[in-house]
Protein backbone atom coordinates (compact mmCIF):
# COMPACT_ATOMS: atom_id res chain seq x y z
CA UNK A 1 0.00 0.00 0.00
CA UNK A 2 0.98 3.71 -0.19
CA UNK A 3 2.55 4.12 2.97
CA UNK A 4 -0.17 6.82 4.00
CA UNK A 5 -3.07 4.93 2.36
CA UNK A 6 -5.08 3.64 5.01
CA UNK A 7 -8.07 0.68 4.17
CA UNK A 8 -11.22 0.77 5.73
CA UNK A 9 -12.29 -1.87 8.06
CA UNK A 10 -15.64 -2.87 6.03
CA UNK A 11 -13.14 -3.85 2.90
CA UNK A 12 -11.80 -6.59 5.11
CA UNK A 13 -14.74 -7.97 6.80
CA UNK A 14 -16.41 -8.17 3.10
CA UNK A 15 -13.34 -10.08 1.90
CA UNK A 16 -13.57 -12.25 5.01
CA UNK A 17 -16.94 -13.12 4.38
CA UNK A 18 -16.27 -14.13 0.70
CA UNK A 19 -13.58 -16.13 1.80
CA UNK A 20 -15.30 -18.08 4.23
CA UNK A 21 -18.24 -18.66 1.31
CA UNK A 22 -15.56 -19.67 -1.19
CA UNK A 23 -14.31 -21.90 1.40
CA UNK A 24 -17.30 -23.80 2.69
CA UNK A 25 -18.11 -23.62 -1.29
CA UNK A 26 -14.65 -25.76 -2.24
CA UNK A 27 -15.29 -28.03 0.68
CA UNK A 28 -18.77 -28.99 -0.51
CA UNK A 29 -17.34 -29.58 -3.84
CA UNK A 30 -14.32 -31.22 -3.10
CA UNK A 31 -16.10 -33.49 -0.66
CA UNK A 32 -18.89 -34.32 -3.24
CA UNK A 33 -19.87 -36.62 -5.40
CA UNK A 34 -19.33 -34.59 -9.35
CA UNK A 35 -16.90 -36.10 -11.81
CA UNK A 36 -13.60 -35.54 -10.88
CA UNK A 37 -12.67 -32.99 -13.95
CA UNK A 38 -15.45 -30.55 -13.44
CA UNK A 39 -14.96 -30.87 -9.07
CA UNK A 40 -11.24 -30.26 -10.14
CA UNK A 41 -12.05 -26.81 -12.34
CA UNK A 42 -14.33 -25.55 -10.02
CA UNK A 43 -12.03 -25.87 -7.15
CA UNK A 44 -9.04 -24.23 -8.87
CA UNK A 45 -11.32 -21.00 -9.81
CA UNK A 46 -12.52 -21.28 -6.17
CA UNK A 47 -8.58 -21.00 -4.61
CA UNK A 48 -7.74 -18.41 -7.53
CA UNK A 49 -10.38 -16.21 -6.02
CA UNK A 50 -9.04 -16.75 -2.42
CA UNK A 51 -5.77 -16.10 -3.58
CA UNK A 52 -6.31 -12.68 -4.92
CA UNK A 53 -8.89 -11.80 -2.51
CA UNK A 54 -5.54 -12.37 0.43
CA UNK A 55 -2.85 -11.21 -2.23
CA UNK A 56 -4.67 -7.84 -3.34
CA UNK A 57 -6.35 -7.15 -0.03
CA UNK A 58 -4.76 -8.52 3.03
CA UNK A 59 -1.30 -7.93 1.32
CA UNK A 60 -2.65 -4.93 0.06
CA UNK A 61 -1.48 -5.49 -3.04
CA UNK A 62 -4.39 -3.44 -4.66
CA UNK A 63 -3.38 -0.44 -2.94
CA UNK A 64 0.30 -0.26 -4.06
CA UNK A 65 1.99 1.37 -6.84
CA UNK A 66 1.40 -0.53 -10.26
CA UNK A 67 5.18 -1.30 -10.93
CA UNK A 68 5.14 -3.34 -7.28
CA UNK A 69 1.77 -4.90 -8.75
CA UNK A 70 3.14 -6.02 -11.62
CA UNK A 71 6.52 -7.05 -10.47
CA UNK A 72 4.67 -9.46 -8.24
CA UNK A 73 2.02 -10.98 -10.30
CA UNK A 74 4.16 -11.38 -13.39
CA UNK A 75 7.33 -12.25 -11.31
CA UNK A 76 5.70 -15.15 -9.57
CA UNK A 77 3.26 -16.29 -11.89
CA UNK A 78 5.45 -16.23 -15.01
CA UNK A 79 8.60 -17.97 -12.73
CA UNK A 80 5.64 -20.36 -11.39
CA UNK A 81 5.00 -21.38 -15.03
CA UNK A 82 8.68 -22.27 -16.03
CA UNK A 83 8.85 -24.42 -13.30
CA UNK A 84 5.75 -26.23 -13.60
CA UNK A 85 6.58 -25.91 -17.28
CA UNK A 86 10.06 -27.23 -16.53
CA UNK A 87 9.24 -29.84 -14.01
CA UNK A 88 6.57 -31.60 -16.03
CA UNK A 89 8.54 -31.84 -19.21
CA UNK A 90 11.55 -33.20 -17.90
CA UNK A 91 10.05 -35.45 -15.31
CA UNK A 92 7.93 -36.55 -18.26
CA UNK A 93 10.63 -37.21 -20.24
CA UNK A 94 12.50 -39.18 -17.80
CA UNK A 95 9.40 -41.79 -17.20
CA UNK A 96 9.62 -42.18 -21.01
CA UNK A 97 13.11 -42.50 -21.25
CA UNK A 98 13.24 -45.12 -18.09
CA UNK A 99 10.45 -47.16 -19.17
CA UNK A 100 10.62 -47.68 -23.14
CA UNK B 1 18.66 24.89 -10.80
CA UNK B 2 16.00 23.62 -8.38
CA UNK B 3 16.22 20.31 -11.27
CA UNK B 4 20.12 19.91 -10.03
CA UNK B 5 19.37 20.54 -6.41
CA UNK B 6 17.05 17.64 -6.54
CA UNK B 7 19.59 15.72 -8.21
CA UNK B 8 22.01 16.31 -6.41
CA UNK B 9 20.28 15.23 -2.82
CA UNK B 10 18.56 12.34 -4.73
CA UNK B 11 22.48 11.30 -5.32
CA UNK B 12 23.92 12.15 -2.32
CA UNK B 13 20.85 10.94 0.22
CA UNK B 14 19.22 8.55 -1.34
CA UNK B 15 15.57 8.87 -2.73
CA UNK B 16 12.49 7.47 -2.92
CA UNK B 17 12.04 3.70 -4.26
CA UNK B 18 10.93 3.24 -7.81
CA UNK B 19 7.88 0.80 -6.45
CA UNK B 20 6.89 3.96 -4.47
CA UNK B 21 6.71 2.25 -0.80
CA UNK B 22 9.54 1.87 1.79
CA UNK B 23 12.51 -0.23 0.61
CA UNK B 24 11.60 -2.48 3.74
CA UNK B 25 8.37 -3.27 2.18
CA UNK B 26 10.12 -3.87 -1.20
CA UNK B 27 12.72 -6.75 0.19
CA UNK B 28 9.70 -8.12 2.03
CA UNK B 29 7.88 -8.68 -0.80
CA UNK B 30 10.87 -9.59 -2.49
CA UNK B 31 11.20 -12.12 0.04
CA UNK B 32 7.70 -13.69 0.12
CA UNK B 33 8.65 -14.08 -3.79
CA UNK B 34 11.06 -16.07 -3.69
CA UNK B 35 9.93 -18.27 -0.58
CA UNK B 36 6.62 -18.00 -2.75
CA UNK B 37 8.85 -20.13 -5.33
CA UNK B 38 10.25 -22.60 -2.80
CA UNK B 39 6.48 -23.65 -2.20
CA UNK B 40 5.60 -23.49 -5.70
CA UNK B 41 8.40 -26.43 -6.58
CA UNK B 42 7.13 -28.52 -3.43
CA UNK B 43 3.34 -27.81 -4.85
CA UNK B 44 4.65 -29.06 -8.66
CA UNK B 45 6.87 -31.77 -7.14
CA UNK B 46 3.48 -33.17 -5.33
CA UNK B 47 1.40 -32.88 -8.67
CA UNK B 48 3.60 -34.41 -10.41
CA UNK B 49 4.68 -37.42 -8.40
CA UNK B 50 0.19 -37.90 -7.57
CA UNK B 51 -0.10 -38.04 -11.39
CA UNK B 52 2.68 -40.45 -12.35
CA UNK B 53 1.55 -42.65 -9.73
CA UNK B 54 -0.99 -45.24 -10.39
CA UNK B 55 -3.21 -44.80 -7.57
CA UNK B 56 -3.78 -42.04 -4.60
CA UNK B 57 -5.45 -42.44 -1.17
CA UNK B 58 -8.98 -40.92 -0.56
CA UNK B 59 -7.72 -37.75 1.66
CA UNK B 60 -11.11 -37.95 3.30
CA UNK B 61 -10.64 -41.01 4.48
CA UNK B 62 -7.80 -40.34 6.29
CA UNK B 63 -8.62 -37.07 7.04
CA UNK B 64 -11.71 -34.92 8.70
CA UNK B 65 -13.00 -32.43 6.15
CA UNK B 66 -14.50 -30.19 8.58
CA UNK B 67 -11.07 -30.46 10.95
CA UNK B 68 -9.96 -29.10 7.93
CA UNK B 69 -11.99 -26.59 6.97
CA UNK B 70 -11.70 -25.13 10.58
CA UNK B 71 -7.98 -24.82 9.91
CA UNK B 72 -8.37 -23.38 6.82
CA UNK B 73 -10.83 -21.02 8.68
CA UNK B 74 -8.72 -19.93 11.37
CA UNK B 75 -5.88 -19.25 9.12
CA UNK B 76 -7.93 -16.95 6.84
CA UNK B 77 -9.57 -15.18 10.20
CA UNK B 78 -6.30 -14.31 11.74
CA UNK B 79 -5.00 -12.76 8.31
CA UNK B 80 -8.47 -10.62 8.36
CA UNK B 81 -7.61 -9.59 11.89
CA UNK B 82 -4.04 -8.96 11.25
CA UNK B 83 -4.78 -6.69 8.20
CA UNK B 84 -7.63 -4.80 10.70
CA UNK B 85 -4.72 -4.30 13.44
CA UNK B 86 -2.27 -2.88 10.90
CA UNK B 87 -4.61 -0.64 9.64
CA UNK B 88 -6.05 0.54 12.87
CA UNK B 89 -2.63 0.95 13.98
CA UNK B 90 -1.64 3.45 10.94
CA UNK B 91 -6.06 5.78 12.40
CA UNK B 92 -3.71 5.96 15.47
CA UNK B 93 -6.22 3.22 17.27
CA UNK B 94 -4.55 1.59 19.19
CA UNK B 95 -6.59 0.28 21.40
CA UNK B 96 -8.38 -1.63 18.56
CA UNK B 97 -4.51 -2.29 17.02
CA UNK B 98 -3.55 -4.43 19.76
CA UNK B 99 -6.52 -6.56 20.14
CA UNK B 100 -6.89 -7.67 16.83
CA UNK B 101 -3.11 -8.09 17.08
CA UNK B 102 -3.56 -10.68 19.68
CA UNK B 103 -6.31 -12.25 18.21
CA UNK B 104 -4.29 -13.28 15.33
CA UNK B 105 -1.10 -14.14 17.57
CA UNK B 106 -3.84 -16.63 19.18
CA UNK B 107 -5.38 -17.54 16.08
CA UNK B 108 -1.52 -18.70 15.01
CA UNK B 109 -1.12 -20.59 18.26
CA UNK B 110 -4.27 -22.42 17.70
CA UNK B 111 -3.57 -23.38 14.50
CA UNK B 112 -0.45 -25.11 15.31
CA UNK B 113 -1.55 -26.85 18.39
CA UNK B 114 -4.47 -28.11 15.33
CA UNK B 115 -1.66 -28.85 13.22
CA UNK B 116 0.18 -30.88 15.48
CA UNK B 117 -2.98 -33.28 16.36
CA UNK B 118 -3.90 -33.83 12.99
CA UNK B 119 0.53 -34.85 12.23
CA UNK B 120 0.21 -37.11 15.76
CA UNK B 121 -3.13 -38.53 14.09
CA UNK B 122 -1.87 -39.56 10.68
CA UNK B 123 0.80 -40.77 12.45
CA UNK B 124 -0.99 -42.64 14.89
CA UNK B 125 -2.31 -44.39 12.06
CA UNK B 126 1.13 -45.73 10.45
CA UNK B 127 1.97 -42.74 8.39
CA UNK B 128 5.79 -42.32 8.21
CA UNK B 129 8.40 -40.49 5.95
CA UNK B 130 9.08 -43.58 4.50
CA UNK B 131 5.64 -45.58 4.14
CA UNK B 132 2.14 -45.54 4.98
CA UNK B 133 -0.80 -48.15 5.53
CA UNK B 134 -2.39 -47.38 2.26
CA UNK B 135 0.97 -48.73 0.01
CA UNK B 136 2.44 -45.49 -1.45
CA UNK B 137 4.92 -43.91 0.38
CA UNK B 138 5.26 -41.20 -1.95
CA UNK B 139 2.25 -39.94 -0.33
CA UNK B 140 2.95 -39.09 3.50
CA UNK B 141 6.65 -38.35 2.56
CA UNK B 142 5.07 -35.07 0.62
CA UNK B 143 2.38 -34.72 3.16
CA UNK B 144 4.86 -34.14 5.60
CA UNK B 145 7.34 -32.29 3.89
CA UNK B 146 4.71 -29.39 2.34
CA UNK B 147 2.75 -29.50 5.54
CA UNK B 148 5.73 -29.62 7.68
CA UNK B 149 7.51 -26.93 5.53
CA UNK B 150 4.15 -24.81 6.02
CA UNK B 151 3.96 -25.07 9.76
CA UNK B 152 7.37 -24.23 10.25
CA UNK B 153 6.32 -20.30 8.24
CA UNK B 154 3.66 -20.82 10.94
CA UNK B 155 5.94 -21.13 13.47
CA UNK B 156 7.97 -18.55 12.26
CA UNK B 157 5.06 -16.34 11.71
CA UNK B 158 4.15 -16.52 15.48
CA UNK B 159 7.57 -15.85 16.73
CA UNK B 160 7.79 -12.65 14.65
CA UNK B 161 4.33 -11.13 15.83
CA UNK B 162 5.55 -12.34 19.56
CA UNK B 163 8.75 -10.49 19.26
CA UNK B 164 7.37 -7.60 17.17
CA UNK B 165 4.04 -7.37 19.51
CA UNK B 166 6.72 -6.99 22.33
CA UNK B 167 9.33 -4.31 20.64
CA UNK B 168 6.15 -2.34 19.97
CA UNK B 169 4.79 -2.24 23.29
CA UNK B 170 7.99 -0.80 25.04
CA UNK B 171 7.53 1.79 21.58
CA UNK B 172 10.41 0.08 19.90
CA UNK B 173 8.42 -0.71 16.57
CA UNK B 174 7.21 1.43 14.12
CA UNK B 175 3.69 1.19 12.22
CA UNK B 176 5.77 -0.35 8.93
CA UNK B 177 7.57 -3.03 11.69
CA UNK B 178 3.87 -4.02 12.50
CA UNK B 179 2.69 -4.23 9.05
CA UNK B 180 6.15 -6.54 7.83
CA UNK B 181 5.22 -8.84 10.34
CA UNK B 182 1.08 -8.31 8.84
CA UNK B 183 2.58 -9.24 4.83
CA UNK B 184 4.60 -12.54 6.32
CA UNK B 185 1.13 -13.30 8.25
CA UNK B 186 -0.83 -13.26 5.19
CA UNK B 187 2.13 -14.64 3.01
CA UNK B 188 1.70 -18.03 5.29
CA UNK B 189 -2.10 -17.73 4.98
CA UNK B 190 -1.75 -17.25 1.49
CA UNK B 191 0.44 -20.42 1.19
CA UNK B 192 -2.40 -22.50 3.22
CA UNK B 193 -4.74 -21.79 0.22
CA UNK B 194 -3.13 -23.69 -2.11
CA UNK B 195 -1.48 -26.44 0.34
CA UNK B 196 -5.24 -27.28 1.01
CA UNK B 197 -6.65 -27.53 -2.58
CA UNK B 198 -3.68 -29.49 -4.03
CA UNK B 199 -2.80 -31.76 -1.03
CA UNK B 200 -6.26 -31.79 0.32
CA UNK B 201 -9.58 -31.26 -1.95
CA UNK B 202 -8.11 -32.04 -5.45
Amino acid sequence: MSDTTIVKKRVFVISWVLLMLLTFAMLAVGTGTAPAHQKNVFILVMMLAQAYLVAFYFMHLRFEKLPLIVSVVFGILLTALLLYGVLIWEGTRIIILTNP
Amino acid sequence: MEVTQTIETALTQGSESPFAPNWGKVFMWVFILSDGLIFASLLAAYGFLRFTSPSWPNRWEIFHPHYIAAMTILLLSSSTTMAISVESLKAGKHGMARFFYLVTFLAGVTFLGMQAYEWSHFIGEGASLTGNPWGIPMFSALFFLITGFHGFHVLSGVTILFLVGMLKLYDKATVHTVEMAGLYWSFVDLVWVFIFTFVYLI
